[in-house]
C-alpha cells in the first residue's frame, strides 16, 4: 500500500484497528478471557509501551512450546512492532493459539496490518529441524520458552554475534493475600488461577495468607470453595475434573490437607506451614511434579519475612491482594528478593514492557 | 477367601455379603498400606465402614501409574508386579500381585469365561509371543489377560514370534489337530491384523472350519476405528473361517481390576459378577448416577489383597442399563461409552 516502511506507532495503530472485528467474533481456539485480554492488549495505548527509541531489530525468531499460553501471541504482536521478518516455531503438537490469532488478523486486518503480517512465517517444527537452525542463525532477536535445558540449547545454537536472546524458563508465581481479604480479592484470585491453573508462568501456583493463622487459611479455602462456582460459571472439562480427583489423592499422599473446589474445578492443597521443619523437607515442602496437578493450588499461612525467605529462585510474579498499606509493606519487604514482578493480583497475567527482568523495548529496538 | 465365589458369577447377588467383604478388604488395606492411609486419612482414623458400595473408599486409576502400592497383611505373599501397557504418557500402571489374590482372580476369570464360552478344556491359542512371559518380576497386561484363559486350556500355544505380524500356522495346526474346539485369544488389533486379515494356508482353514472356535479379545477399538472396521465386520471376518457354533467374545478389563473381566453378552451388555460392583459417577460431583446416564466407571471387587486395587475410579465412561437382560444373567450390567477425552491446559514452559 505504501512504499515506505510503516513506523512502529503506525503498526500499533494497525493492530488497534483490528479491535472492532475482535469484538464481533472470537476464534474458538481462544477462551473468552484470553480473547478479552487480547482486545485490550492491542489498544494503541497499551502497545505504545513496547516501542523503544531507535531502530527496530529486523529479524525475530520465536520458539514456542506446544501448549503456550497467551504469551505466545502477545510476543508475536510485540515483535511485529519492530521486526520485518518474524519466524514462529510452533510445536509439532496441535492446540496452538498463535496460528488462530494470526489467521484472524490476516482475515480481518486492514491493508497495513496484512502487509506487516506478510512478514510473519509460522511452522510446526521439531527442535532439530534444519529450518529452525536457519531461523536462529540469522535472527537479530531470539525468543524461546521452555525448560532450562531446552532454552540453553536454543541460546547456544549458532547465531549472529549481535543477536539478542530472550529466554522464558520454568517460572512459578504466587498470590499474597491479607487474612481479611475482601470478596473481590477472593474472586480475583479464582479468576487469575482458573485461566491457566498452575501451568502459566504467571499463574499463582501458591497462595500465601500473610500474617495469617491456620484458621485464616481454613477460612480462605472455604471462601474459595464457596465463591468458585459463581466466579467461574462453566464447568471444567471432564478430563480436568477427573485429573483433579487424581491430583487430590496424590497431594493427600504427599502430606497435604486437600479440598476440591465445587465441580472438581481445582485442587486446593493446604500446607501446615510455609517453611517445613528439616525432617519434613522433601515431603511437604513442595508439591513434587509427581503430585502437582495442572489445577492444584497450594496454600499456606506465613509471616511476611518467612514468605519472602521461602520464595523459590525461579519466582516470576507475586500478585498482591491487599489494601494500599498492606501492599506497600509487602513491596518493601520484596525489594531485593528474586521476584521478577510484584503487581496487583488482577494484573498477574498482564504482559508488560518489563518482563522477567527484561526491558522488552530495549531488546527489540536499538537505541 | 471370598464365599461369593462359591456361586456362579451371574447367580442372584448377595449385596450384604459383598459389602461386608469389601469393607473388610478396605480395613485390611488401611491397616497394611501407609500410602493408602495417607490418601484416606479420615477413614484411617475413624475406621468407619461404608453403608453402601458407593461409600467405599477408592483410588483414581492414575494413582497406580505414580505410586507402587503394596499392602502388608498376614497371609499376603507378594509375587510379581502386573504392568499395564504404557499409555500415551509413557507410564504404565503397576499392580502388586500376591499368591492369595492370584488364586481368587484365577477362579474369578475362569468362572466368568466359562459362563460365556462353556465349560471344558480345549486348546488355547494366544496371539502373542511367549517371550513376553519371560520377564522377571513383572507381567504385562497382555500376558495376564492371556493367562486368565489358561484354566480353560488343555494346551497353550503362543502363535506369534517376536514382532512378526504373521502367526506360526504350523504351531496352530498342531494345536488344533486332535481337538473339536479351541480358544483363540488376542488383543483386538492383533486378532484383526494377525488372524482375520492374515493369509492362511488352506489346510489350516479346513481345520478351523471343522472346529468350534471361541475368539476372545480385549483391548481398545481405537486402531480398528481408525481403519474403519466396526464390530460386525470384525466378527464376520473372524467367523468366516470357523466351524458351526463358533463365537467372538469381547471382554473389558483393567489391570487394576485383575481377575474381573466383563465380556459383552449377546444382548450388548457387560454383566457384573457377584464378587464385583460397578458404580457410574458424575465426573463433576462423584454422585452415583442411575441407569441411562453416562459417567465415570468405578469398579469394585473383593479379590484384591496385595494392594488396594479393590476399588478403582477409572477414566472409562459407561452407563448402567435398566431392567433385566435378555441373556438371563442376573445382577447389574453396563455398557461402555468410550474414555474421558484428553487435552492439555496451556502453560509456558513445556516444549
Ligand atoms: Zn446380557
Amino acid at each position: 500500500m505504501s512504499d515506505r516502511t510503516p513506523t512502529p506507532t503506525e503498526i500499533a495503530e494497525a493492530w488497534h484497528g483490528l479491535r472492532p472485528a475482535m469484538i464481533r467474533e472470537r476464534p474458538p481456539e481462544l477462551s473468552r478471557d484470553e480473547w478479552a485480554y487480547l482486545i485490550q492488549f492491542v489498544d494503541t495505548s497499551c502497545l505504545r509501551g513496547f516501542i523503544g527509541p531507535g531502530r527496530g531489530r529486523e529479524r525475530v525468531t520465536l520458539v514456542l512450546p506446544g501448549n503456550v499460553s497467551l504469551l505466545g501471541p502477545l510476543l508475536m504482536i510485540v515483535a511485529t512492532l519492530s521486526a520485518r521478518v518474524i519466524r514462529v516455531k510452533l510445536s509439532s503438537r496441535s492446540d496452538d493459539v498463535v496460528e488462530p490469532v494470526l489467521a484472524f488478523a490476516r482475515r480481518h486486518g486492514g491493508p497495513r496490518l496484512r502487509e506487516v503480517l506478510a512478514g510473519v512465517e509460522s511452522a510446526r517444527l521439531t527442535r532439530d529441524d534444519p529450518r529452525l537452525a536457519a531461523w536462529l542463525a540469522d535472527a537479530d532477536v531470539r525468543v524461546a520458552f521452555g525448560t532450562d535445558a531446552a532454552m540453553a540449547a536454543i541460546a547456544q545454537a549458532p547465531h549472529r554475534a549481535s543477536s539478542r536472546f530472550l529466554g522464558f524458563g520454568d517460572m512459578t508465581s504466587e498470590a499474597w493475600l491479607a487474612p481479611d481479604a475482601s470478596d473481590d480479592v477472593i474472586d480475583t484470585l479464582i479468576k487469575v488461577f482458573a485461566i491457566y491453573g498452575a501451568q502459566g508462568c504467571t499463574s499463582p501456583r501458591r497462595a500465601v495468607v500473610l500474617d495469617g493463622t491456620p484458621s485464616d487459611l481454613r477460612t480462605l479455602r472455604s471462601r474459595l470453595c464457596a465463591r468458585w462456582p459463581s466466579v467461574i460459571r462453566t464447568p471444567v472439562p471432564m478430563h480436568l475434573a477427573s485429573q483433579n480427583l487424581l491430583h487430590a489423592q496424590l497431594a493427600r499422599h504427599a502430606g497435604f490437607d486437600v479440598a476440591l473446589a465445587p465441580g472438581h474445578a481445582a485442587v486446593l492443597a493446604k500446607l501446615t506451614k510455609l517453611t517445613p521443619s528439616p525432617e519434613e523437607e522433601g515431603t511437604v515442602s513442595t508439591l513434587s511434579t509427581l503430585a502437582q496437578g495442572p489445577l492444584t493450588m497450594t496454600m499456606a499461612a506465613a509471616a511476611l519475612d518467612d514468605a519472602v525467605a521461602a520464595l523459590p529462585p525461579n519466582i516470576q510474579t507475586i500478585g498482591l491482594g491487599f489494601s494500599a498499606d498492606g501492599a506497600a509493606r509487602a513491596r518493601a519487604a520484596l525489594r531485593g528478593s528474586p521476584a521478577r514482578r510484584v503487581v496487583e493480583l488482577a494484573r498477574m497475567h498482564h504482559f508488560e514492557p518489563v518482563w522477567d527482568g527484561h526491558h522488552l523495548p530495549a531488546v527489540f529496538f536499538d537505541a | 477367601m471370598s464365599a461369593l465365589l462359591d456361586a456362579p458369577p451371574f447367580a442372584p447377588r448377595d449385596d450384604a455379603a459383598f459389602l461386608a467383604e469389601a469393607n473388610a478388604l478396605s480395613a485390611i488395606h488401611l491397616a497394611g498400606s501407609a500410602d493408602y492411609r495417607a490418601i484416606w486419612p479420615e477413614l484411617a482414623i475413624s475406621g468407619a465402614r461404608a453403608a453402601t458400595a458407593a461409600e467405599l473408599p477408592w483410588l483414581h486409576v492414575g494413582v497406580f501409574k505414580r505410586l507402587r502400592l503394596r499392602t502388608e497383611a498376614p497371609g499376603v505373599k507378594h509375587q510379581r508386579v502386573l504392568l499395564s501397557s504404557a499409555t500415551t504418557s509413557g507410564t504404565s500402571s503397576q499392580v502388586a500381585l500376591d499368591e492369595h489374590s492370584g488364586r481368587l482372580q484365577a477362579r474369578s476369570s475362569q468362572a466368568i469365561l466359562e459362563d460365556f464360552v462353556g465349560p471344558g478344556r480345549r486348546p488355547l491359542i494366544v496371539l502373542d509371543d511367549a517371550a513376553a512371559l519371560r520377564r522377571r518380576g513383572e507381567v504385562s497386561a497382555r500376558v495376564a489377560a492371556a493367562l486368565s484363559l489358561v484354566p480353560l486350556a488343555s494346551t497353550t500355544t503362543f502363535a506369534l514370534d517376536g514382532d512378526q505380524a504373521a502367526p506360526r500356522w504350523d504351531r496352530i495346526a498342531l494345536a488344533l489337530a486332535d481337538a473339536d474346539a479351541a480358544l483363540v485369544y488376542g488383543f483386538t488389533w492383533a486378532l484383526w491384523q494377525s488372524w482375520a486379515r492374515a493369509e492362511r494356508p488352506d489346510h489350516v482353514g479346513a481345520l478351523l472350519r471343522a472346529r468350534r472356535i471361541h475368539f476372545v479379545h480385549s483391548g481398545g477399538w481405537k486402531k480398528l476405528e481408525a481403519a474403519a472396521v466396526d464390530r460386525d465386520t470384525f466378527d464376520r471376518a473372524l467367523l468366516d473361517d470357523a466351524g458351526p457354533g463358533s463365537r467372538v467374545c469381547d471382554f473389558y478389563g483393567l489391570v487394576e481390576q485383575n481377575g474381573v473381566i466383563f465380556p459383552l453378552c449377546e444382548h450388548g451388555a457387560r454383566h457384573v459378577p457377584r464378587w464385583a460392583e460397578v458404580i457410574v459417577r458424575d465426573p463433576w460431583t462423584l454422585a452415583p448416577l442411575p441407569p441411562g446416564h453416562t459417567g465415570l466407571l468405578q469398579l469394585i471387587n473383593v479379590l484384591a489383597h496385595g494392594a488396594p486395587y479393590h476399588s478403582v475410579l477409572t477414566e472409562d465412561l459407561g452407563e448402567l442399563l435398566d431392567g433385566a437382560c435378555g441373556c438371563g444373567r442376573a445382577g447389574p450390567r453396563f455398557t461402555l461409552r468410550g474414555r474421558v477425552p484428553q487435552a492439555e491446559l496451556r502453560g509456558c514452559a513445556v516444549v
